[in-house]
C-alpha cells in the first residue's frame, strides 16, 4: 500500500458555515507532509476528520486502505497534552504499552521522552517542555505507521526541538509516516517534503518547497529614500510596506512588473538591495495572512 | 484490561484523599453523630441507619465521585485522546467502573467497621456477603446520575449540580428518618432511586420479604438516566 492517507471531495461545515471546501490530497508511505494555514484556516478540523473525532459532511477519507481508523497502527500527539493526578511517567508509559500488541520497549519510549530521571514523578510536576516529551513517546508506543503530530514542538526548548527534528527524520529513514501541523516553518523547511497549505479550508497549495518558491516568489526591497511612502503603495504585487526614518522594506510578488516602476525614483533612491523572500513569506502571503498586516502598513 | 483496572484504580481511589475524606469519614460521623443525637430505645435503629449512611457512602462516590472523575479525564483531554487508542470505549467505561465499584465496596466495609467500634452492631457472614455485595450493586444505577453529570463537560457545574445528592439523601429518608419527613416530601422521595434501594437494603438486613417493584423501579430509572445521558450527550454536540 503506497498511499497512506487518501482524501477525496472532503468537506466540513460548522454552524451552516463551510470549513473544510472539497479538501483532495493523498500522502503516501514514507513521506514527511507539512499542514500549514493560519488560524481558522480548518487544519485542526481536517486533524479532527481523518482521525475520526468529528464526522466529515461529504467525501472520502482513507487512514493505511480503510475507511475505518486502525488505532493499533497509527500514533496520535494532539496540540494540547492531556496530564491525568496522580499518574507517574512509569505508570502511563506501561499503561500506553499495554494498548498495543508490539509495543516499543520501555526504555526506548523513556529515552525518547528524554525522563529517564523522573520516570516516578507525577505527570502533574513535570513541565510543559516534559510534557510534550513524553507525549510524543506515547504516540510512539505501538511502533506506529502513521504518525499525526499536531504542533509537537510548541513548550519545547531549543535543544529538545533539535532533538525531536533528529528523532523525526530517524524514523523517516525507517518507512513511517507523518502528517504535521506547525508555525515554526523554519524547522518544517529542513524536514517536510510536501507542504499543503489550508486557505479558508481550501487547499491553496500542494507540493514541495521547491515548487513553493517557484510559484509564489516573494521578494524583499531594502533601501533609503526620503520620498513618501504613499508612491510605492502603488507598486505591482506589493504585499508589504515598512518603513522607518526613511529606511525602506518592500514585499513584493512581482518583481519583474515592479522594478521598471521603481526607474523614476532611482535617483531618489540609496543602497537598494534585492533578496528571496523567507518561507514565512510566502506562507503569509499563500494563507492571506498577509492582507490584514497590509492594510495595517499601508 | 487488567492493567487499566489497576491504573484507574490507583489514581481514583488509593491515592486520592478527597476519596477518603467526602467518602468515607464524612458519613462515618454523619452515623455517629446521628446515633448519639438520636439515641433510640429500637434495636434496629442503629442498624437501620447505619445501612442508611451505608447507601450515603455510595451514593456520594456514585455520584460526585464518578461525576469529578469523568469530566477530569475530559477536560485534562485524556478521554478526547482515547478515541484515538486501541483501547475501546466500553472497555475504559468498564475499568473505571470497577474502580467505583470497589470504592463503594469499601465504603460499606469501613462503616460496617464503624457500627461496629462505636455502637457494637455485629452482622454475621452472611449479613456482610449481602452487604458488601448487595448494596454496591443496587448504587450501580446512581452512577448513571454521575455520568450524566459529567456530559455538562464542566468541573464547576458538577460541583454544583452535585449538590443533588444531598437532597436526596434527605428526601430519600437516609439522614432522617422517612416516616418524619412532611407528607409531600414523601411523596417525592419515595419515587426516587436512593429510596428503593434503601429499602431493599434494610429489606434484606433484617431478613424481611423484598419488595419486588423497588427492583422494577430501579430498573426503570436507569433506562430513564440512560435516556437522558443520551440526550445530554447530543445536546453538548450540538452547542460544540
Amino acid at each position: 500500500m503506497k498511499k497512506v492517507i487518501e482524501v477525496a471531495g472532503l468537506t466540513k461545515t460548522y454552524v451552516q458555515k463551510p470549513v473544510l471546501k472539497q479538501l483532495n490530497f493523498s500522502v503516501d508511505r514514507g513521506e514527511i507532509v507539512a499542514l500549514l494555514g493560519k488560524n481558522g484556516a480548518g487544519k485542526s478540523t481536517l486533524l479532527n476528520v481523518l482521525l475520526q473525532m468529528i464526522t466529515k459532511d461529504s467525501g472520502k477519507v482513507k487512514i493505511l486502505g480503510s475507511k475505518h481508523l486502525k488505532t493499533e497502527k497509527i500514533g496520535v500527539m494532539l496540540q494540547n497534552d492531556f496530564s491525568l493526578e496522580r499518574v507517574t511517567v512509569k505508570e502511563i508509559i506501561e499503561l500506553w504499552q499495554s494498548y498495543y500488541p508490539n509495543s516499543k520497549d520501555y526504555a526506548e519510549l523513556l529515552q525518547i521522552a528524554d525522563l529517564a530521571d523522573k520516570q516516578n514523578q507525577f505527570l502533574s510536576k513535570l513541565s510543559g517542555g516534559q510534557r510534550r516529551r513524553l507525549n510524543f513517546a506515547l504516540c510512539l508506543a505501538g511502533d506506529p505507521e502513521l504518525i499525526f503530530l499536531d504542533e509537537p514542538t510548541v513548550g519545547m526548548d531549543v535543544v529538545s526541538r533539535q532533538k525531536f527534528w533528529q528523532q523525526i527524520e530517524s524514523l523517516r529513514s525507517l518507512g513511517k509516516t507523518f502528517l504535521i501541523t506547525s508555525h515554526y516553518l523554519e524547522e518544517l523547511q529542513g524536514v517536510a517534503q510536501r507542504f499543503l497549505i489550508l486557505k479558508d479550508g481550501k487547499l491553496a497549495f500542494d507540493g514541495t518547497l521547491q515548487q513553493l518558491q517557484q510559484s509564489h516568489q516573494v521578494v524583499v526591497l531594502r533601501f533609503n529614500s526620503q520620498l513618501d511612502q504613499s508612491l510605492f503603495a502603488e507598486l505591482p504585487g506589493i504585499l508589504a510596506i515598512e518603513a522607518n526614518a526613511g529606511c525602506y522594506t518592500l514585499k513584493t510578488t512581482q518583481l519583474n512588473e515592479c522594478l521598471p516602476r521603481l526607474i523614476p525614483y532611482l535617483a531618489a533612491i540609496e543602497n537598494l538591495s534585492i533578496e528571496q523572500g523567507s518561507l514565512n513569506e510566502l506562507f503569509l502571503e499563500l494563507t492571506g495572512g498577509r492582507d490584514d498586516d497590509k492594510a495595517d502598513q499601508i | 484490561m487488567i492493567k487499566q483496572i489497576k491504573f484507574n484504580f490507583k489514581r481514583i481511589i488509593l491515592r486520592n484523599p478527597s476519596f477518603l475524606f467526602f467518602d468515607i469519614l464524612i458519613p462515618v460521623m454523619f452515623y455517629l453523630l446521628f446515633t448519639k443525637v438520636m439515641s433510640s430505645n429500637d434495636p434496629s435503629f442503629e442498624r437501620d441507619y447505619l445501612v442508611s449512611m451505608m447507601i450515603y457512602a455510595n451514593l456520594l462516590g456514585s455520584v460526585l465521585t464518578v461525576a469529578n472523575t469523568l469530566v477530569t479525564d475530559y477536560t485534562s483531554g485524556y478521554a478526547k485522546l482515547l478515541q484515538v487508542l486501541p483501547l475501546k470505549r466500553w472497555q475504559y467505561y468498564v475499568s473505571v467502573g470497577s474502580s467505583f465499584w470497589l470504592l463503594n465496596v469499601l465504603c460499606v466495609i469501613a462503616l460496617g467497621v464503624a457500627g461496629w467500634i462505636f455502637n457494637g452492631i455485629v452482622f454475621s457472614v452472611k449479613l456482610w456477603a449481602i452487604l458488601v455485595s448487595v448494596i454496591p450493586l443496587l448504587a450501580t444505577p446512581l452512577m448513571l446520575l454521575g455520568v450524566l453529570l459529567a456530559t455538562t463537560r464542566n468541573v464547576n457545574t458538577v460541583n454544583v449540580l452535585g449538590n443533588v445528592v444531598f437532597l436526596l439523601a434527605i428526601i430519600s429518608g437516609l439522614w432522617w428518618p422517612f416516616e418524619l419527613l412532611p407528607h409531600w416530601i414523601q411523596v417525592l422521595g419515595g419515587h426516587t432511586p436512593v429510596y428503593y434501594v434503601a429499602v431493599i437494603a434494610r429489606e434484606l438486613v433484617n431478613g424481611r420479604s423484598l419488595t419486588l417493584g423497588y427492583f422494577g423501579g430501579i430498573v426503570i430509572w436507569s433506562g430513564l438516566l440512560s435516556g437522558f445521558i443520551y440526550l445530554s450527550e447530543k445536546l453538548m454536540q450540538r452547542i460544540k
